[in-house]
Parts: C-alpha cells; structure tokens; sequence
C-alpha cells in the first residue's frame, strides 16, 4: 500500500537533519587558541580603583559647597514636575476668610431683598385682585336688572 | 537548584579581529576606568596580561582569577568563577556584568560579524561517595563496571534548529549546539576536586547570517540556559547524583 505523501519527512527537514548531523567547526565556549603558556610574571598589577574616579563632573563648586550636574538636574525636574503644579492650583484656591464671609454677607443681603421684592409684587397682585372684585360688586350693583 | 561554581559568556566573530593588537590599550584603559561604578567593584580586575609581549591576546583577572576577560583575534571570552567555598554566582548580576563590559568593548572594538555566542555554566556537586567515577558510570552509561575506575568523563552535544515547527534554512546554517558534559571533580583540569561530580552545561548560538546585537542574543540565549538548567536539575535527581536535600 502507497503511503500518504504527507506522512513522509519533508526532503527539506531531511536535509536539515543531516546538516546538523555533519556540522563539524562546533567548539566549547570557553576553547580558544591561546599563546604560550602564560604565568603571573606576565601580568602587570593595576592599583584598585581610586573612590574619585566615581565622580560626576563638578558644575558649580564653592570651597564646601559643590554640585553636580545630576543634583542640578534633579532640583530642576523638582521644581518643573511638582512646585510650579502646586504654587498654580494653590494661587487659584481662594482661602481668604475675609473674602469667603463677605462672600456669604452679600448673598444672604441678595437673598432678603428678594424676599422683599417677592412680598411687595405679593401685595402688588393682592390691591390689583381686591379693586378688581371692587369694580366687579359696584358694576353689578348699579346694574338695571338689580333695581327690577 | 543546582548551584554555579563558573560562569563564562564567549563571542567569536566570524573574522579575526586584527584591530586588537592596535586597540587593545583603549579598551583595557576604558575597563579599567569603569572599576568602582556599578555593577564593578574596585579590585574587579587587578592586573593585565603586558600587551608588550603579547600583540594578539589580551587578559584581565583579579588577584584570585575569579573574575577573567581574555580578548584575542579570535574571541572575546568573559568569566566568572567561585573561589573557595564563597556564595554561588548568579546569573543575572554576571549578565549585567558581562552587558557593562561588552558596551565598553563593542565602543572601541566595533564587533560586528559575530558567528557564535555561548553561555557556559558549571555546577560542582559534593558527593559523599569516595567513588565517584564508579558512581558516574553506573548512572550514565551501561558499561560493565571496571574495577578501579577515575577521571571518568562523558561529553556530547546536541544540536537544535533555531526556529520551532518551522522550516529552517539550511543555506543560512543557524543552530542552537548545547554541550553537555559530565565529569568526576578530580579529572578537572584547571582545579581538580576529589569526591565531587561536575555537570557542565554549554549553550551555543550559531548565527548565519551574522549578527551584531550580541546583549539582545546574550539575553534569549539565556532564556535557553534557564530551560536547559532545569532539565539538568530534573535529570541529576532521577539519576539519584543529586540528593532532594
């Protein structure tokens, strides 16, 4: 019986497996030509590092006083990312009592001329309502069929 | 997990770096430079190979050769080792080490062109048996048992394509080789240590085409060392070389 074309390992795959098989300049890591035999003779100390040499550029230095390029850079984002954000939002918050307490005496002065203006139209609409009823009982008693 | 007793990256480009001989003051001058910042310490490397006598290698270790860099027109070999009975070496520092040095070298060396990168990692197991050549070979092979054996050791490499379920390209020769190695301690040749099993663990990247970004490498072929880790664990406890303790 023929076998699927599918079942059968790719020519390709094939290849590659015998490449694998056959690669030959594999070596470990660590497998280098090396000279002759080297000894300590052949070193040459080195002091350890100085603490110095861990430094950053000086930018501004005053007897005791010194600053780095960093230190400057930090103040500065500081200053740009968190200071002028608070000094805004706090400059526009009104904290002022006085200010806040005149604030109140005036709305509660609006709140009572209002409340006067509403009792004057109230009286207002009363007189207009009563000479109304006025003029209606006078017309209705001067009227002919009254007198029949 | 099993603990690391060295530790070594190795770059080899697929050209001679001639430039070496003439550059090499530089980049020794530039490493040095960097001891003292992190992730160096000050004594990080003490003393240098004299350029002088030797043209096409260069060398930094420290007084007890525990940190190595070995520079010649073939490789660039980084390593670290344990002296003594000091903590174990971790992976991530030695990559971050590795990382700062090779910025410092790729600056002036200009590496380009590199064929293979391996991460090479070797595991020292105390073993309580006086034998353990005798027990290395009952665990690992079926040999008839020899009388008196030592220094057994057994070596082999297993070779991978580079891209998973695809297709890959024999034209461009690109594999992933990991090197096994099992050995009694005392066939050791750098530092032979009696009733002791060593396992060495080797990952290689073959690149073809060639690559230049070698700490982006450096970092996936990691990821394959942490894998191929975890299988030697694994396969040391089945083979009972490796106590649960």
């Amino acid at each position: 019986m023929r076998k699927r074309p599918f079942n059968r390992p790719s020519n390709y795959r094939q290849r590659y497996g015998e490449y694998l098989d056959n690669v030959s300049d594999t070596q470990s890591t660590l497998t280098s030509p090396k000279p002759d035999d080297i000894g300590d003779h052949d070193y040459i100390s080195v002091p350890p590092a100085s603490k110095q040499s861990d430094v950053s550029p000086k930018f501004i230095t005053f007897r005791d006083f010194s600053l780095t390029f960093k230190t400057i850079g930090m103040v500065c984002s500081i200053f740009l990312i968190v200071v002028i954000p608070l000094v805004w939002f706090f400059s526009n918050l009104n904290t002022n009592v006085q200010t806040l307490r005149i604030d109140v005496d005036n709305m509660r002065n609006k709140i009572e001329n209002l409340w006067v203006e509403t009792i004057q139209q109230r009286a207002k609409i009363d007189a207009i309502e009563k000479h109304s009823s006025d003029t209606q009982v006078r017309a209705s008693a001067s009227s002919p069929l009254n007198k029949k | 997990m099993i603990k690391i007793s060295k530790f070594g990256i190795g770059v080899r480009p697929a050209t001679k770096m001639f430039r070496l001989s003439s550059l090499s003051g530089l980049v020794v001058d530039e490493i040095l430079a960097a001891r003292g910042k992190k992730p160096f310490d000050d004594k990080y490397y003490t003393k240098v190979l004299n350029i002088a006598t030797n043209m096409e290698e260069v060398r930094l270790i420290n007084d007890d050769k525990s940190n190595s860099l070995i520079m010649n027109w073939n490789d660039i070999l980084f390593t670290k080792e344990i002296m003594g009975t000091e903590k174990k070496i971790d992976i991530n520092n030695a990559m971050d080490e590795f990382n700062k040095v090779w910025k410092i070298i790729d600056e002036i060396l200009l590496v380009r062109d590199v064929r293979r990168i391996g991460i090479f990692v070797e595991h020292t197991i105390p073993s309580e048996i006086e034998h353990v050549s005798r027990r290395l070979i009952d665990a690992l092979t079926t040999i008839n048992k020899p009388s008196h054996p030592a220094k057994f050791s057994l070596t082999y490499e297993e070779r991978r394509p580079t891209i998973e379920g695809a297709a890959p390209d024999i034209e461009k020769s690109d594999m992933l080789n990991i090197i096994h190695n099992y050995y009694d301690g005392e066939a050791d040749a750098t530092k032979p240590e009696k009733q002791s099993i060593k396992a060495d663990l080797d990952v290689q990247r073959y690149f073809s085409p060639s690559t230049s970004d070698v700490p982006s490498e450096v970092s996936k072929l990691k990821k394959v060392l942490i894998a191929e880790r975890e299988r030697l664990d694994n396969f040391l406890h089945e083979k009972r070389l490796l106590s649960n303790a």
